[in-house]
């Protein structure tokens, strides 16, 4: 069937959209667009002769050319939320991606990822007079000052706002100020302790 | 939570924490609280329109500019002060309405690069811009940088008569 490829792609997209990212397909992009090359031609070959006078042949062509949009359609709909679960991401996980994601990603999708993170940056520099505001902190309305959290690995040493070091081993908890922590927090390193 | 906010209101009354008093907040006649309650109605305008709403880009930077004075009262405070955690208390809350002000604008913008931009277009010399310059960077740069990947990936491998961006065809 026409098209079928294509919108293969976006339901495997669908499939995993989870929280995941699948890996990029390539092989079938390349397949999806070597169809809509074979319909282009097919229709270059035929449009001539409709051209003639051979009337019947108009809606084979147009059949083709719907075929063909919904291609471009499909396969630009499976790349563009690909970008945006790499942009979740982004927010998630701070501007280094778990290697397991950059594996699935290709090339060009390194390449676009470097570019946002280099846009959101000059973006977040530019906000309050001294350095810039992290728009990436503070995602939760704040409910108290301290929390409470456990380590879920070895750490090492990690210096808080006044200047106190604290060693952060595994399963040792500490009452620290929510805002030092929010991001170790995000990155599984601390576990938030709700009593 | 409002009254809590004006740092000098409260300096002066208790006449402990720190002397200095701004007057950074007077330039537009309003009081911080007054600057806040503004900021909390645009943040929940923006949180809960559908569209891109005119940018306040001024009560931000004023609310950040009071943020930091704060922070730099509270540094040359007693430590053991009861008053300073509940002004870093405040700090963290005005910081997350600020933060997610921002971010809901952002993802808006992400989402409607080019309708934003071209509203942007026509409003760019009257006195309610669409977006503030920053963000207007953001914007371009970000749409530049997608049709650049849709092209480099997918469009320029395509027949002729498909290898363009038709905004029109691909809105949904």
């Amino acid at each position: 069937m026409l098209a079928e490829k294509a919108l293969d792609l976006v339901r495997e997209l669908q499939r995993s959209l989870d929280g995941t990212l699948p890996p990029y397909n390539e092989d079938k992009i390349r397949q999806v667009l070597e169809e809509m090359q074979t319909l282009f031609d097919q229709n270059k070959d035929k449009a001539q002769f409709a051209a003639e006078g051979q009337t019947h042949l108009l809606s084979a062509i147009q059949l083709r050319h719907a075929a063909i949009r919904r291609n471009k359609r499909c396969l630009l709909a499976y790349l563009y939320n690909r970008l945006d679960q790499i942009k979740k991401m982004r927010w998630e996980y701070s501007s280094v991606l778990p290697s397991d994601v950059k594996y699935n990603m290709c090339e060009q999708e390194v390449q676009w990822f470097n570019q946002y993170n280099r846009l959101l940056a000059n973006y977040m520099r530019t906000l309050g007079d001294n350095g810039g505001l992290d728009l990436t902190q503070d995602m939760k309305p704040p409910k108290a000052l301290y929390v409470l959290v456990r380590c879920l690995v070895d750490h090492g040493e990690f210096e808080t706002q006044d200047g106190t070091t604290i060693l952060l081993k595994k399963n040792s908890q500490h009452y620290l100020m929510r805002a030092e922590c929010e991001n170790l927090i995000r990155q599984g390193i601390l576990e938030h302790i709700v009593q | 939570m409002a009254e809590e906010l004006d740092v000098s209101d409260i300096l002066q009354e208790e006449n402990t924490i720190n002397e200095d008093e701004e007057d950074d907040d007077d330039e537009e006649a309003m009081t911080a609280p007054e600057v806040l309650q503004k900021l909390e109605e645009a943040w929940l305008n923006e949180k809960f329109a559908p569209e891109l709403l005119p940018v306040k880009s001024n009560l931000v930077e004023c609310m950040l500019a009071q943020i930091n004075a704060m922070e730099t009262n509270i540094e040359n405070a007693k430590k053991a002060d009861l008053r300073v955690s509940i002004h870093r208390m405040e700090i963290d809350r005005i910081r997350f309405v600020v933060s997610s002000y921002l971010r809901h604008r952002l993802a808006k913008i992400e989402k409607f690069t080019s309708h934003v931009l071209q509203e942007e277009e026509k409003r760019r010399d009257t006195d309610a811009p669409l977006l503030s310059d920053a963000e207007l960077e953001f914007a371009k740069g970000y749409e530049a940088n997608m049709k650049n990947h849709l092209a480099s990936t997918a469009l320029r491998h395509m027949p002729t008569n498909a290898a363009t961006f038709n905004d029109k065809e691909m809105c949904k």
